[in-house]
């Protein structure tokens, strides 16, 4: 279009660079309906406004979160002014009474939660996975009713906010570390599940069309061929899972699992906020380390590829 | 020895290793065991006590046949149908998650540029200016780190403890709520804007800086337009999260879908439970597509 118009004001037409690659942009309409579409998310809520909001900082509000900076000194220390060795007791007593155990229970759920979401995913990748690209054309109806069933698991799975799965599975169970584990598990199974899927899908075929050359069943391909070529991928995205495991299986401690969550839950009630925040800076510590034992086997992990 | 000959072997094809997977693979074999005993011996009462079978048996029994109406007997004048309810849950829920995402995206690409330190490229050639190269030994190093402790603080403690931490601090207000969700994900954004920059090829950014190009240059021209893609599919994927998490803090008293799943599911409407479950998950399926179909525009080099 520019052209034309430069040819028939009966300028010469000199493009530069910098015109020729803007000329060759390929613009796309879906992108831009969908850059709008997310700035008006980001923005709309700002402008319809929150219903329950007049004024925020009333004065009311102002003397709260004095009195919430207040309540965060250790209780001993309030008195006193600072004292190492009283909040040493304090912090190692809360530590024996309630924190350690927590911690402990905390970390045990999530790494039952992450095996057996793991288990379920790879069984999910193993039976819902679509075979090799060549005989994709060519499935039979059983399989691709299998493999439709296995991913729509998946899908409602993961949709669903282990918060969610906690809350109702703990009414079915009762609060027993169970509750938690199913849930954890279930969410995760879905994340883990889509995830091995894609990687056992995205597989080279070569290695897997010499095997099938040599004589293999499709079962004997999945087991000798596609499982143990993704393994270094899978556990990648485990211990990835297993971070955020962590984090969850704290804070389903506020729906009555004994982990960290239920304590914090309990210092809120009774509004001991010091207490309360010691707990959160456990789990947060927690995660931390979490984070730092799973970013070093990760590391391990891509090295050795 | 048979590690080495695995080793050997991996050379060959380049693929995975037997020796760190077989140590990480042992290694969570024992943790596994080690948790189990573990939560058996502080756990007892998750033996004896059974819950009742019956209400899962029903509860998910109901995935099949959601309520359209609303289950109870009793339903005050003016209330609006289930569904129009289910769908204005919805549109709470998306407004909690994108005013969230309006301060977490902002926040996380400004500490997230200041944890990379691909942005702190300068040049060190140190050309007789001690002071300045002085400088830039120290300043960029404190500062990216500074910024990653910062973010790494804000992300691990979960978006429901901060919630609860806000909560006791401002009262029930909805701006605690969007606070409660955006301090950790502006942690979490951060964290992966700066890998992603971080790991973006420098070759064009040090042509650039050999033509003479600034810090400023060199890095909106160098590696911002290579890393940009990952950067958007990112926040979308960031954006399907909070929803998730806008949906959960209704479970605290917000007018988001958890509010209603919780409250259906405490008057045993499981029907209306199923029925606000699938508004959620339609919404987040829709907003995976979305950002499924974005990235792989994207990816055909198609621009806005």
């Amino acid at each position: 279009m520019s052209d034309e118009q430069h040819s028939s004001g009966g300028q010469q037409s000199f493009e530069t660079p910098l015109e020729q690659l803007l000329r060759e942009k390929q613009r796309d309409l879906f992108l831009s309906f969908s850059a709008v579409s997310f700035v008006l998310l980001l923005l709309l809520p700002w402008l319809l406004g929150f219903s329950s909001e007049s004024a925020f900082f009333t004065e009311q509000r102002l003397s709260n979160i004095q009195r919430f900076f207040r309540e965060l000194t250790p209780y001993p220390l309030r008195e006193q002014g600072f004292d190492f060795h009283l909040l040493c007791t304090w912090v190692a007593e809360l530590w024996s009474e309630k924190g350690g155990e927590a911690l402990r229970i905390t970390l045990a759920i999530s790494i039952v939660a992450i095996s057996l979401a793991g288990l379920l995913g790879l069984l999910a990748a193993v039976f819902g996975a679509r075979p090799l690209r060549r005989h994709r054309d060519s499935q039979s109806r059983t399989q691709k009713l299998v493999s439709y069933i296995i991913h729509t698991v998946c899908i409602i799975g993961r949709a669903i906010p282990e918060y969610v799965w906690a809350f109702m599975l703990l009414t079915v169970f009762g609060p027993t570390a169970l509750a938690g584990i199913l849930a954890l598990a279930v969410h995760n199974a879905g994340i883990l599940g889509r995830l091995y899927l894609e990687t056992i899908e995205n597989l080279p075929d070569k290695p897997l069309v010499g095997l099938e050359n040599l004589g293999a069943r499709r079962s004997q391909i999945m087991l000798w061929g596609q499982v143990p070529l993704s393994m270094s991928r899978f556990l990648l995205y485990f211990l990835y899972r297993w971070e955020t495991c962590v984090r969850e299986s704290t804070v389903l401690g506020l729906l009555g699992l004994l982990s960290l969550g239920y304590w914090i839950q309990d210092a809120r009630a009774r509004t001991f906020y010091d207490e309360m925040f010691f707990f959160i800076l456990l789990s947060s510590l927690l995660v931390i380390l979490g984070d730092f034992l799973s970013a070093y086997l990760r590391e391990r992990l891509r090295n050795s590829d | 020895m048979g590690e080495c000959v695995g080793k050997k072997l991996e050379g060959a094809q380049g693929i995975y290793s037997l020796g760190s997977m077989r140590g990480i693979l042992l290694l969570l074999l024992a943790a596994l065991l080690f948790s189990l005993f573990e939560l058996n011996q502080l756990l007892p009462e998750a033996k004896s006590r059974g819950g009742s079978y019956s209400i899962a048996i029903e509860f998910f029994g109901r995935a099949f046949s959601p309520a359209f109406s609303y289950q109870g007997q009793d339903i005050p004048e003016g209330t609006a149908p289930l569904l129009l309810k289910a769908f204005y849950a919805c549109i709470e829920t998306l407004k909690f998650a994108g005013a969230a995402m309006s301060l977490a995206i902002p926040f996380g690409l400004l500490l997230g540029f200041l944890s990379s330190s691909s942005w702190w490229i300068s040049d060190q050639s140190g050309s007789g200016n001690k002071k300045r190269h002085l400088f830039f030994r120290i300043v960029p190093p404190a500062c990216y780190s500074s910024a990653r402790l910062l973010a790494a603080f804000l992300r691990s403690i979960h978006e429901l403890l901060w919630a609860v931490m806000l909560l006791a601090m401002f009262g029930l207000s909805e701006f605690a709520a969007v606070l409660a969700i955006a301090l950790p994900y502006s942690g979490t954004l951060a964290k992966i804007y700066s890998e992603i920059i971080d790991e973006t090829p420098r070759n064009v950014a040090f042509s650039l800086q050999g033509t003479g190009a600034g810090s400023l240059q060199v890095f909106t021209f160098g590696i911002l337009p290579l890393a940009i893609n990952d950067m958007i599919s990112y926040t979308l994927y960031r954006f399907e999260c909070a929803i998730r998490s806008s949906a959960i803090l209704g479970f605290f008293g917000f007018p988001t879908l958890g509010y209603y799943i919780a409250a259906s599911f405490e008057n045993l409407y499981y029907g209306e439970v199923w029925s606000y479950l699938y508004a959620l998950l339609v919404l987040i399926i829709a907003s995976d597509f979305w950002s499924r179909k974005v990235r792989s525009r994207l990816d055909a080099g198609a621009y806005v």
